[in-house]
This record gives C-alpha cells, structure tokens and sequence, in this order.
C-alpha cells in the first residue's frame, strides 16, 4: 500500500518527524517497506498482512495511526454529506438472483461525462505521486476515492449497456474481454455482471472493454458493491490478473463503504463542478451481509497469554479506540464492519499487544520441568557420518530435491532402471518436473561443474538426503572420481576403485558396531561424458534402524593365551566370492579358528584365465589352554581339504 | 725462564691451542690436537716440567696457572666434540618438517549442515527435543490444521509445488505442528529442522530452502515467555549478549498474536538497520483444537527460523545461490568441526 505523507495529513494530524511516524507504523504492524523522499512530501509504501484489509486505504491507515498514539489525531473537517441529485434516475433493471454473491449493490448515474477533460489537480497529483497513471477523468477520481476510501467502484458507459443488469456466476469456458485488451476464459464460480448481450465485467476485478469509459462516453452507471471475500479468494490470481480492485476485494472490503463511496464521488464531483449526478440507490439483502463477531472479554486471560501487567480499563480503552463497541455489563464486545478480522477472543490478546506496545511485554523465561534426555537418533547417526565423511576427506553438498528430465536421472539408488517418479504438476522451470530418486546424479553434476572450474586429480563428494522413488528413503551417497590422492609430492596416483568404497562401508558400521553385511549398500559405476564415477549408496532408514535395535558397546574378556597362525595362498575361480570362502570355513566349525584375514589378491600376469589367486591368514587359539602347533596343523589341514574339495583350489608354491 | 717468561709462554701456548681448536671439523682431527695439545709430548706438558725449576710461592702460583689452562684446553675440546656430534646427526636425519602433507585433506561440512546443527544444539541444551516430519506433505498439514483454509489469503504467500498425486511439497516446517500435537503428551517442547520448498526463485530466493521449527505447548505459556526464548536463542546465535532485539506485530494463520522478528544490523558501510530474522507467535486455538488439545487450558509458542538466512549473517555469506553450487571454492571454506 503506497500513500503520501500530505494524502494521510488531509485525513490526519500528525505531530511526529517522517521517521517516528514510520517507525509507529511498523512498531503496529504496518511494516514500512520504503520511505522515498519526494519535492515537499515523502511516498511511502507499507507491507501490509493479508488480514489487515481495512488498512488498505488512506483513511484506513490514518484511523489505525489514532488508535497507535495520541500523537495522531483524525481531521474533523472530513465530515461529507448526500447531495441532492442534479439529474434523474435512469431506470435500471437489476437482478440478483443469488444475493450470497453480491448482498450489497449500490449505484448512481452520471450524465455530461464527455464535458470534462482534465482532472482536478489535486487527484491527479496524489495519483501520480503513487505511481497510478491517469487515464480519464472520470476513472481517475474511481481510482482517487478507491485508495483513499479503501471502495472499488466501478464505471460503465450507459449507452452501451442494453437491458438487465444481472449478476451471476461464470459458466466454464464463458469467454469474457477486458478493458486491458485481452481475451480471458473463465472458470466455473467468477462472479460476472451482465447485460443482456453478456458480460459488462468480472466484478471487483475489471470492466469489459466495450461498455468501458472513453473519450465519447456521454452518461455513465456507477457501481460500488460488496463481494464476500470468501468468493472472491484467488479468482484474479488464477485469471493473472490481479488489480488495485480484486486486491482490494479478495482480502475484503468494508461491507459498509458501498454508499459511502458514492458519496464521496457526489462530493468531489460538485467541488469541481464535473458532470451531473442522480440519486444514490442500493439494493442489499442484509441477511448475506457479514454480521459483526461478539466476543466476551476475559481480562485475565489477555494478562496471562501476553505476560503483562494491564489494567481492565487500559484494555477497555483499547478496545474502544479500535472502533468496537463494548457492553461492560456483559463484557462483550462488537468489531466494527471495517475490522472484520477480529473474530474471536485471541484476536483482541493480539490487538491488545499490539496497541499495548510488543516492545514493552517483559521478558520472562518458563519454568520447564527437566526431564530425561532423549537423543533423536536419525540426526544424530546423521551427523556422525558426515563427521567420518568429512575428516575422510569428503566434502559435503546439498542440492535440490527436484530434477530434469534427463535420462541419467531414471535410476534409483540401487542404479536400477525407474521411471515412475512424484512429478510436480505447477514446476517454474524443466529443473523441477519431477523429485530426484537418487542423488548419484546431483554429484556427478557438482564433480563435472567442479572440473570445469577448479580442476584437481581427487573429488570426493556425499550428501545425505531423502529422494523419492517406490516410497520416500533417507539415502547417503558418496561418489569418487580420479585418482585416489589430491597431487602430491608422494607421486601415488592410483585411481579410486570399488573397492575403496568398501572400506568407507566397513568403517561406517563399525562407528555403530555393526558389520558391513548389517547394512543395506550397493556400489557401482556410472559412466558419464567419458568419465567413470564410482557410487556407494547406503539406506539409512535401514542403517537406523539397525542401530536402534544394536545393544550398547560392552566389555568383554579377551583370551589371554597364545594364538598361532597360519597362511594358505591359492588359486580359485574368479566366481566364487571371499563371502562363500569365509562361510564354508566358519561351517567346518574348528573351535579354536578365531579370525579369518585376506591378505593378497592377485589376478592378471602368471595366473590363467577364470582364476584369482587368494592369499588368506587363519588365526587359532585356544580358550582355556595354549594351543599347540599340531593342532593347528590339523585345523589348517582340515580347511585346506574343505577348499579343494568344494572349490577346488590349487595351492601355491 | 723466570716465572713471568714462563707465564707469557703458557700463555701464547694456550692462546693458540685455542683457536686451532675451534678450526677443527672432524673427529680425527679432535683426537689429533688432544695428544698434540694435552699428550706428554705437548708443550704444555713440557712448561709442566719447568715447575720443578720455581721455588715456593711462584711454584704454587704458576701451578695453579697451568691446571686452569689445562682445564680450559679440555672442557674446550669437549665443546667440540659435542657440536660435531650434532652436526653428525643432522647429516644423517635431512627430514624437513616444512614439507607440505603428502596425505589428502580433510573434506568439509556443507554450512547449513553446521548452522543447523549449531542452532540444534542451542535447542537442545534449552531442552526442546529433536524431531523431524515429511517433506512431501498433504494439504492438510501444511494448510488446513494450521488454520490456512481453502479460500484463504494466506495461501498467497505461501506458492506452493503441487505433485501430480494431489500432495505437496511442504512450504514451512510448521506441518511437522500438528503430528507432534497429535503423537506427544503435553508439555510438548520440540524442534523440527529440515527442508521446505517454494515456488521462488530469484536474488534472494531459492525454491529449497532450510527451516527450523518451534513448539511449546504447556499450561500458562506466555507471549513473554516466547520472547525469552527467542532472546536467549539469538544472543547464543550471535554469541553477542548485547544483541539488539526487537518484536515487530505481524501476521500468520497459525498463530495469534503474530510476531516478526528483528535484530539490529550493521551493512559493510557501517549504516545501522533491523533485519528480519524469524516469525513467531502464540499458537492460535484453532490449530490446538485441530490437534485435539483444549485451548481453555492449554497455550503455547511457536516459531520459525530461515537457516540460509541465519548462515548468511553467521558466516558472512551475501549470496544465497552459493548455497546450492556445491562449487568446492565455496565448500572448501567451511573445514573447521564447530563453527
């Protein structure tokens, strides 16, 4: 809401600096977005919240700025009264069928429009100085009275208007063009008034461009109505187009400013001698129209919510500078039409903050009974993985949950083929069609973008996010590219492979004493633009869940006898898998085995082809004795036969 | 020789003992000038000898004379052979420990994981308890509950994302309200960090962002109670005690009366201004009754906190597209383990 200071003074006596004054403003909620010096004058413009409405007009602000401070006093000469016609009352047919949307019509006829071709100084200046450009006369002074009264009104060309005026609401896909040029299709529930070749406008948004007011236009039909708020909510924003007017409408208009409007247009009108008008005539159904809120007032209660020491009669006066009317006998107060925001009782504990100053409500801590600690478990396993991560040299990214339509993005965590994504049927731009159901994607991107810009031979990125595919998961990706180690003197310039990711997974779920098996994983390669990625992906909905039901670290009592060790290096299918080894040597079931160790792999020159050779450590000991080297001997014996005759393996020299 | 001749000739001895001493560089050479210096054979050894010649007081005075001599000549030669030593050492051990770390650096912590978890644990030790909610959200939550109904205005300021599946993706984490209302038993005293969406996207909007919620519900919770928290909250934020705070009246839907926040700023050209902070209030009845807890009896706060904002002031950040680059020359700065 913009206003200049001279336009609040011709409502208002102010005897406060251009700063106190804004500063009150926003101290009561009427937060000032802006103050620009003008020649003489300041504009200023004030963020108002959607349910101070009543402060969307200059004498809405001035009478908010009476109740602030006594600093602030309202104009008495404002007083305006009906005139008397100076022409008839054309005959108009209306007809409202459903009162519900519309409950308040009034209008008046204007004749000799087209006498008058400049509009008084005064309004036009005041429009300007807001940055509302003139357009006609006429229109103009609508435009004048709609930021100083707070009613949008309306102005039709008589003569283009041809018999009932009725009002409705839209058909769908009933096709309507305004005066702004454009062609718009309604949905179902605008509410249009008509003639009877059609729609003349889309009440308390915009006219239509045939009967609107011109140059030529001789008599005019002035509406000034009351649509319910509720009908009116979001209508212009669906259609983009959002005026002065529908602003005014959907957040709600004084229900009692109708008339009063009308007046105001007589007055200004015989002041500056313009055009004849008629009586003012309304038609209202008062059981549609808002009915004012009675709430009982508990004193105590707004002391006790607000944490204040107030006087009964300090709130009394409160609520009587706010325009309410209040019983003391019943305790009951009545909002007045224009603060049709003040429905129930926490409404006046706020305006009685409000008014009473926030800045002067003590501050005083609550007594809080201390209770257990509870550690909410996801954010704190959360954390300790980004710490590992990050002392691991990992460097954390956040990226937004939405994504393209690219293909690479068709996968789930598990790199597996997905499509069925949670698409957003309203997205800004293509980076928001659909939610990302995995977060390898967003990596490789911050990798790609990083070697664009700061090339190194080492990246190491994770994020910890939810991604949205079959159901919503918490998923920790890590993705590596290049070589294992940033550029150094040491002159290692291994690559990563996967199996580095393994030990990122073992050391993950030893922090949490579990086992890597424990947790659900996957780690794979993604090729992109000629590059590879190497991926590890943990659930950690899973990975939670575990450690929720893992009991706590606890001691227990070591072996203190010798243990003896013993090697075998051998030959084996590349198929067979380290996790079938170790299971077949854990079933052969020898009690004194205690650690399986692999401490070679070796594929590739010197071994043929569909073979890998293992060198693997078994460590024996005995619990309640030392055990001997011919028992070992044994146990060796008995798991190297195990090997050959299950796997078939071939000992190395 | 008399006894003054023998005594300038010791002293010329000693004199040039000394100084062939301190040229000497290897052990060799050290073993050398001992015997050459201290050996029988040495000149010293020999104005030794001439001490039978003196007689009585000089016998005594010159003795003296060449014991100090002699003293000196050895606790030299030792100093010698110790800096040699070192220097040997060093010779061998050329480890230097300027070199730089052939190890890979340590990574770092996005900030708004450290900002979040800074303001947590400020939460935490204030005793509200951690909890987190859905980020695909139904209207329900997000709107309805919290006193936001169909028609309603309020819906302006929030664009929301719409999905295909008639959900949405939350706008604030005040949708996480109504389940912990719903779930917990009163006095409920919680927080709930984590991402909201909205349909913006310009200088100083991003379409994610990172909030933090607050809840208290209990008897005879107060508007000043409320700003207490917030007071205690920033100034432990700021870690400034004189913080300059102030409650502007403001409006939500869910919450009656409504406050904005503000905190004294200071811009780079040292100009004061306030700076909204963070939007709060006393929990309106509606969204207790929607939650099933009488309003009669029960009040509470709540409040909401723009992480990116509080990052931003925290960490000196002026561009909030930084955030969502993950360029590692931004990223690459946040390293320490606290703040």
């Amino acid at each position: 809401m913009k206003f200049t200071k001279s336009w609040l003074e011709e409502h208002t006596n102010i005897n406060t600096s251009i700063e106190e004054l804004c500063d009150d403003l926003t101290m009561a909620g009427l937060e000032v977005d802006e103050i620009t010096p003008l020649k003489n004058d300041f504009l200023i413009d004030v963020d108002l919240t959607p349910n101070r409405s009543d402060c969307l007009s200059v004498t809405g602000i001035a009478r908010e700025l009476c109740c602030i401070s006594n600093n602030y006093s309202q104009k008495k000469s404002n007083a305006i009264k009906e005139k008397s016609a100076s022409c008839e009352l054309k005959n108009l047919k209306l007809n409202i069928n459903n009162k519900k949307i519309c409950p308040r019509f009034s209008y008046m006829f204007l004749e000799n429009v087209e006498k008058n071709s400049e509009t008084p100084k005064v309004i036009a200046k005041n429009l300007k100085d807001i940055g509302i450009g003139l357009v006609n006369p006429l229109v103009d002074i609508l435009n004048y009275i709609n930021i100083d009264l707070g009613q949008p009104m309306h102005a039709y060309d008589l003569d283009k208007l041809k018999g009932e005026i009725s009002i409705r609401f839209s058909k769908s896909g009933e096709k309507f063009k305004a005066f702004d040029g454009k062609e718009y299709e309604l949905g179902e529930k605008n509410i249009v008034i008509c003639d009877e070749n059609g729609i003349i406008s889309l009440a308390g948004i915009i006219g239509a461009e045939h009967c609107a007011i011109s140059s030529s236009t001789k008599n005019a039909l002035i509406e000034s109505a009351f649509f319910p708020p509720n009908l009116m909510a979001n209508k212009a924003r669906e259609l983009k187009l959002q005026t002065e007017s529908s602003q005014r409408f959907e957040r709600g208009v004084d229900f009692d400013l109708p008339k009063n409007a009308l007046i105001l247009l007589q007055n200004i009108i015989s002041k500056y001698s313009l055009y004849k008008f008629s009586d003012i005539e309304v038609y209202e159904d008062k059981n549609h129209l808002p009915i004012p809120h009675e709430v009982e007032i508990d004193f105590e209660k707004i002391r006790k919510v607000l944490g204040i020491d107030i006087s009964n009669k300090e709130i009394e006066t409160i609520l009587s500078s706010l325009g309410c009317n209040y019983d003391k006998k019943s305790r009951k107060a009545r909002n007045p039409s224009y603060r049709f925001d003040l429905e129930i009782h926490s409404d006046y504990v706020e305006e009685v903050g409000r008014l009473f100053g926030y800045d002067n409500i003590p501050i005083i801590s609550e007594k809080i009974d201390l209770k257990v600690n509870k550690n909410y478990l996801p954010i704190s396993v959360t954390n300790q993985i980004k710490d590992y991560l990050y002392k691991s040299s990992f460097s954390e990214c956040i990226n937004y949950s939405f994504t393209n339509e690219e293909t690479s993005e068709d996968f789930d965590w598990k790199n597996v083929p997905y499509i069925h994504h949670k698409k957003i049927s309203n997205f800004m731009s293509s980076n928001q069609i659909k939610l990302r159901s995995n977060i390898s994607t967003s990596l490789i991107k911050n990798i790609e973008h990083n070697i664009n810009m700061n090339p190194r031979d080492s990246y190491r990125f994770f994020e910890i996010s939810k991604i949205y595919g079959n159901s919503c998961e918490n998923i920790l990706t890590c993705v590596v590219y290049g070589n294992k180690f940033d550029e150094s003197w040491m002159s290692n310039k291994d690559k990563f492979d996967r199996y580095d990711m393994i030990s990122i997974v073992e050391d993950i779920s030893n922090i949490f004493g579990l086992k890597k098996d424990d947790i659900l994983y996957e780690i794979y390669h993604i090729s992109r633009n000629e590059r590879e990625y190497i991926v590890l992906s943990i659930s950690m909905d899973e990975f939670i869940e575990k450690i929720k039901n893992n009991s706590q670290e606890r001691f227990r009592n070591f072996v203190k006898f010798p243990n003896i060790r013993r090697d075998l290096s051998f030959l084996i299918d590349t198929s067979v898998s380290y996790k079938e080894i170790c299971k077949l040597v854990e079933e052969i079931n020898v009690h004194s085995l205690k650690k399986i160790l692999l401490f070679d792999l070796y594929e590739g020159k010197g071994i043929p082809d569909g073979k890998k050779s293992l060198g693997v450590g078994f460590i024996f000991q005995d619990e309640r004795k030392t055990l001997t080297h011919e028992v070992a001997d044994r146990n060796i014996e008995k798991i190297l036969n195990n090997l050959i005759e299950k796997f078939n393996i071939e000992l190395r020299k | 020789m008399s006894v003054e001749e023998l005594k300038t000739e010791l002293e010329k001895v000693l004199d040039k003992a000394l100084r062939s001493i301190k040229e000497i560089k290897n052990y060799e050479d050290l073993e050398k000038a001992r015997v050459q210096f201290l050996g029988k054979k040495s000149q010293l050894n020999s104005l030794m000898k001439s001490l039978s010649t003196l007689d009585g007081k000089n016998k005594a005075d010159f003795g003296k004379i060449v014991n100090q001599a002699k003293n000196s000549l050895n606790s030299s030669l030792e100093e010698k052979k110790k800096s040699l030593k070192s220097k040997a050492n060093k010779k061998i051990d050329n480890f230097d420990v300027t070199m730089p770390s052939r190890q890979i650096s340590i990574g770092s912590l996005h900030p708004i994981t450290k900002i979040m978890n800074y303001s947590i644990d400020i939460f935490q030790a204030l005793k509200f308890e951690c909890v987190e909610g859905p980020e695909v959200e139904d209207d329900f939550h997000n709107f309805t509950a919290l006193n936001i109904p169909e028609s309603h205005p309020a819906r302006a300021m929030h664009d929301t994302f719409y999905l295909e599946d008639g959900n949405l993706l939350r706008t604030h984490t005040s949708s996480v309200q109504i389940r912990a209302m719903r779930e917990k038993e009163i006095p409920i005293r919680i927080i709930a960090p984590g991402k909201v969406y909205r349909k913006d996207s310009d200088i100083t909007h991003t379409p994610m962002f990172h909030q933090i919620e607050g809840l208290y519900i209990d008897k005879d919770v107060s508007f000043s109670n409320l700003k207490s928290i917030i007071n205690i909250f920033l100034k432990s934020f700021f870690e400034e005690e004189d913080l300059k705070i102030r409650f502007r009246p403001s409006y939500f839907p869910f919450t009656e009366p409504s406050a904005e926040v503000d905190i004294e700023y200071f811009n780079n050209k040292g100009e004061k201004s306030w700076l909204e902070i963070l939007g709060c209030g006393m929990v309106h009845p509606n969204v207790l009754e929607m939650a099933n807890i009488n309003s009669s009896i029960y009040s509470g706060y709540a409040f909401g906190l723009g992480v990116e904002r509080l990052a931003m002031l925290k960490l000196g950040i002026s561009d909030l597209r930084l955030f969502y680059e993950n360029d590692l020359r931004f990223l690459e700065q946040f390293k320490r383990v606290k703040l």
